[in-house]
């Protein structure tokens, strides 16, 4: 099976219109996969270690916009990038990533297999040619590519100081808004997306913001899959650790462990790598 | 003028008999030592020879040859100065040699000829006592030695103790201390960490290995100590094995002859050799001392690859074999193995207070020098992380008392020893099976994964005593699966 | 006084210490090619080999410091071939060391060594 190579040169046809606009577009696109992919979308970025919170949120925000036909644009790294092409994928909507590297380098190696697949069924797009292997610098500047195919910039986890920050920056030279999900005070990992907040980026607490500010109909506050069960309802809250999910709880220990694995084999909730149980 | 001196030496824990024969004839003085000798062992001749004088023996003015028989084994350390110096007096006639028939000597001698003690009396105890020989070693040794049974013990301070004849044979009484030892670290002492207790308890109760994984002061040595502190004391059996390995060793048996599970916990700088025993004469190492106790090895994946290859094959056999030329020597290694590490190299990852700023690269290669089969063969891995310090201060007596969880623990025990031991498969029930195969689709677990959850959920189900492993018992054993299989 | 004499009297004087302690001196200066034993005595049945050192000051070290492992080795082999000669019974030997440190024109300070040292 081979891959559908194709380059777009500035003022091609296919060349998407919203990206050269921008003031500084590349003049050449070098891409992978369906062209007719390259429509506007909404551009998702993140930090690349992201807390249990932002893969949280990127997959609430990106799956519920891929879903509503909202394609997802991300970088392909690891942490929120990936989830959020994940979510999109997995909500059955569409996709592309722009890469800091040649489209056909799988960079970081381990989005390798999600590249893949966006290049097989979606797109996956760079203005490095084919082969060029990333660089520091290229990453920054990829930035401006996502800010100029979005309508608007999603930053739902920075840090300070934070690569998330250049795409916001991008994101207004293009003229584009930047939307941020607002993070714990105390959390470390969400000091950047509420500075933005303070500097004016649109504040997004839950769907039906999203929904409101991308003009689309149908959304409920909040998605239905609150279970009935105790456990359920305080993980959704917040992922938490066993202990902190007993005393909570008030109930013992053994307990709390065994609900725990019931859930988690019947796929309800998944256990975080630092310990912390979340709703799936 | 010949005589013989039964007597002993250590192989690995076993004393081997080996037989001084002393040949005094006329001649040119010499004073040798024959039959594959070590050093420590010609230096006997200086402490023999000024021994005798110091206690008013005379050392013969004449060829003194002294010969280990059998030759083959390789003979070391400091215990055959005694038997040495008896064989020399009974060739002299300075001793009636009848009185040295039924007995078996070891000792170290000083000097003015006082009888010290050497490394692994217990083992020369032993096999003095299957042998159905008298023992006579230094007398400060005594007490220690009145654990073995049918051991009939005769001490002396001083060579000079040999003018008036044998001494008596003293049966010193058990010196173990009937009630039971206290624990280390008592878990009830531990505030809040109450899935890692429960964890802790799993693992006493089956024997499991453990994997303790968290931030830097989250805990992780304290609960290892308290693991220790929870397994049931010493069987009289398995205080007299442990003893046997510290006294051969050369270390204080007395803790393990009170009925105190070993707990050792050796740096991560500690050779292959230091870690599973080595050198010549071959020593056990840290893993052998700890043996029918816990073994701690903290920062885990700072330990040498040697060391972590070198550690498999005993956790599987519970013995150590160290191969040298003249043959294998055997220590018992039987430990339940407690390791810790950080989450990554910095060890704040996953930690609500500080930021973790490894990148993924080192934090793989971390994890990665702990390797897959080191990993398998540890059935819970536990999370631990910083405890409130609010809750250390008013910690709700949430925790059973530690002597129920104790008494949980030993009746689990006996509890998997008395039970069908059918396949763990088949006493899985229906329903448990079908959740087991729901989380190993949902979270993507390895058929290694698969069968350490069983494992562990077979413990949750002794803990109850319930022959059958129902759904809560896999349930709770999938929340102490590792993180890298999953 | 030369240094040869000096060893002469120090050994004459070592013999009659031997003599007056009850030994039988049964050769002096007893030499082979080899070298020589200073003195050969009988103590009831150990025959004893005797090795005299005289110093006159403590400046080249004691007497007994003079008698080196080789010295002792040659004394030994020496021992031997006297042992191996005709008409020798075998019994207890013993290598003895006499030490003289000369004082003064008549006066001297002896020390003797029983059983000084043994075959290696």
């Amino acid at each position: 099976m081979s891959e559908h190579r194709f380059t777009l040169r500035l003022g091609d046809q296919r060349y998407p219109a919203q990206l050269a606009e921008t003031p500084d577009p590349p003049r050449i696109l070098y891409g992978i996969g369906d062209p007719s992919a390259l429509v506007e979308g909404l551009g998702v970025v993140g930090a690349r270690r992201a807390t249990p919170y932002g893969l949280r949120c990127t997959r609430l925000f990106a799956g519920w916009a891929a879903a509503h036909g909202i394609s997802i644009i991300s970088g392909a790294a690891i942490g929120c990038d990936r989830e959020a092409h994940l979510a999109a994928l997995d909500a059955g909507g569409d996709t592309l990533a722009v890469l800091g590297c040649g489209p056909d380098i799988d960079y970081p190696r381990r989005s390798a297999s999600l590249l893949a697949e966006l290049r097989r069924c979606h797109v996956v797009i760079s203005e490095c040619p084919f082969g060029q292997q990333p660089t520091r610098w290229s990453f920054v500047r990829r930035n401006r590519i996502i800010a100029g195919l979005a309508r608007a910039v999603l930053v739902v986890e920075a840090g300070l100081p934070s690569g998330t920050f250049s795409t916001a920056d991008a994101a207004l030279d293009a003229g584009r808004d930047v939307l941020a999900v607002p993070g714990s005070v105390l959390s470390p990992e969400s000091r950047g997306s509420n500075r933005l907040i303070r500097q004016g980026a649109i504040p997004i607490t839950d769907v039906g913001e999203l929904a409101q500010y991308l003009g689309l109909e149908g959304a409920t506050p909040a998605p239905g899959d609150v279970a009935a069960d105790d456990t359920l309802r305080a993980l959704v809250a917040d992922p938490m650790r066993p202990d902190d999910l007993a005393r909570a709880l008030g109930i013992d220990i053994v307990h709390t462990a065994r609900t725990l694995g019931a859930l988690e084999a019947a796929g309800h909730v998944v256990r975080y790598a630092d310990g912390r149980y979340g709703v799936r | 003028m010949q005589a013989t001196v039964a007597t002993t030496t250590l192989t690995g824990v076993e004393a081997i008999a080996v037989e001084v024969q002393a040949d005094v004839s006329p001649g040119l003085p010499v004073f040798g030592i024959v039959g594959l000798a070590d050093t420590a062992v010609q230096e006997a001749r200086d402490r023999v020879r000024a021994a005798l004088r110091s206690v008013g023996f005379d050392f013969p003015n004449a060829r003194v040859i002294v010969n280990l028989a059998p030759a083959p084994l390789r003979k070391h350390g400091t215990g055959f100065d005694l038997p040495i110096a008896l064989a020399v007096l009974a060739a002299t006639g300075q001793v009636p040699r009848a009185a040295l028939d039924d007995v078996t000597a070891v000792g170290e001698l000083g000097l003015d000829g006082s009888v010290r003690e050497i490394p692994g009396m217990l083992a020369h105890a032993i096999s003095a006592a299957r042998a159905d020989r008298d023992l006579l070693g230094p007398f400060s040794a005594g007490r220690m030695v009145g654990v073995v049974p049918q051991l009939r013990y005769r001490g002396i301070e001083s060579l000079a103790r040999m003018k008036g004849g044998l001494p008596a044979t003293a049966s010193p009484k058990a010196s173990r201390v009937q009630t039971p030892a206290i624990p280390i670290l008592d878990v009830a002492d531990i505030a809040g960490h109450e899935s890692a207790k429960r964890g802790l308890e799993i693992a006493a109760a089956g024997r499991h290995n453990l994997l303790l994984v968290g931030p830097p002061g989250s805990g992780k040595s304290m609960l290892a100590r308290a693991l220790c502190g929870l397994l049931p004391p010493l069987t009289e059996a398995e205080s007299l094995e442990s003893a046997l390995v510290h006294s051969v060793a050369g270390l204080d048996p007395r803790q393990c002859l009170d009925g105190i599970r070993p707990f050792r916990a050796p740096h991560h700088s500690c050779s292959v050799a230091g870690l599973v025993g080595g050198g010549t004469p071959p020593r056990p190492g840290e893993m052998s001392l700890a043996h029918n106790g816990v073994l701690f090895l903290d920062e885990l994946p700072e330990f040498g690859p040697a060391s972590l290859q070198a550690l498999r094959q005993p956790i599987e056999e519970g013995v150590i074999t160290l191969v040298r030329a003249h043959g294998a020597v055997r220590y018992p290694a039987r430990v339940t193995l407690a390791a810790a590490m950080n989450p990554c190299p910095c060890g704040y990852a996953g930690d609500p207070q500080r930021e973790c700023r490894c990148t993924d690269g080192a934090v793989a290669r971390y994890s990665a020098r702990v390797g897959g089969p080191l990993y398998d063969r540890m059935d819970l891995t536990l999370r631990i992380d910083r405890v409130d310090p609010a809750l250390i201060i008013d910690d709700a007596p949430v925790t059973p008392m530690s002597e129920t969880v104790r008494s949980r623990i030993t009746t689990a025990h006996a509890f998997a020893g008395t039970r069908h031991p059918c396949s763990m498969r088949s006493q899985l029930q229906p329903d448990a099976r079908a959740l087991l195969e729901d989380a190993a689709r949902h979270a993507n677990l390895s058929g290694r994964a698969v069968t350490r959850v069983v494992r562990v959920a077979r413990t949750i189900a002794d803990l109850e005593q319930s022959v059958p492993i129902v759904v809560s018992h896999v349930a709770e054993a999938l929340g102490y699966r590792s993180w890298d299989t999953a | 006084m030369d240094r040869s004499e000096v060893g002469k009297r120090g050994e004459d004087a070592a013999a009659a210490y031997l003599e007056r302690q009850g030994l039988d001196v049964v050769e002096r200066n007893w030499r082979t090619e080899r070298g020589e034993i200073d003195i050969i005595a009988l103590d009831g049945e150990d025959l004893v080999f005797c090795e005299v050192k005289t110093r006159t000051s403590a400046s080249r070290g004691t007497g007994e410091e003079a008698v080196s492992q080789s010295k002792r080795r040659k004394l030994v082999r020496m021992a031997e071939i006297y042992l191996s000669s005709a008409g020798i019974e075998p019994c207890p030997v013993r290598f003895d060391v006499i030490a003289i440190h000369v004082l003064g024109p008549d006066r001297a300070l002896l020390r003797h060594h029983r059983a000084a040292f043994v075959v290696e």
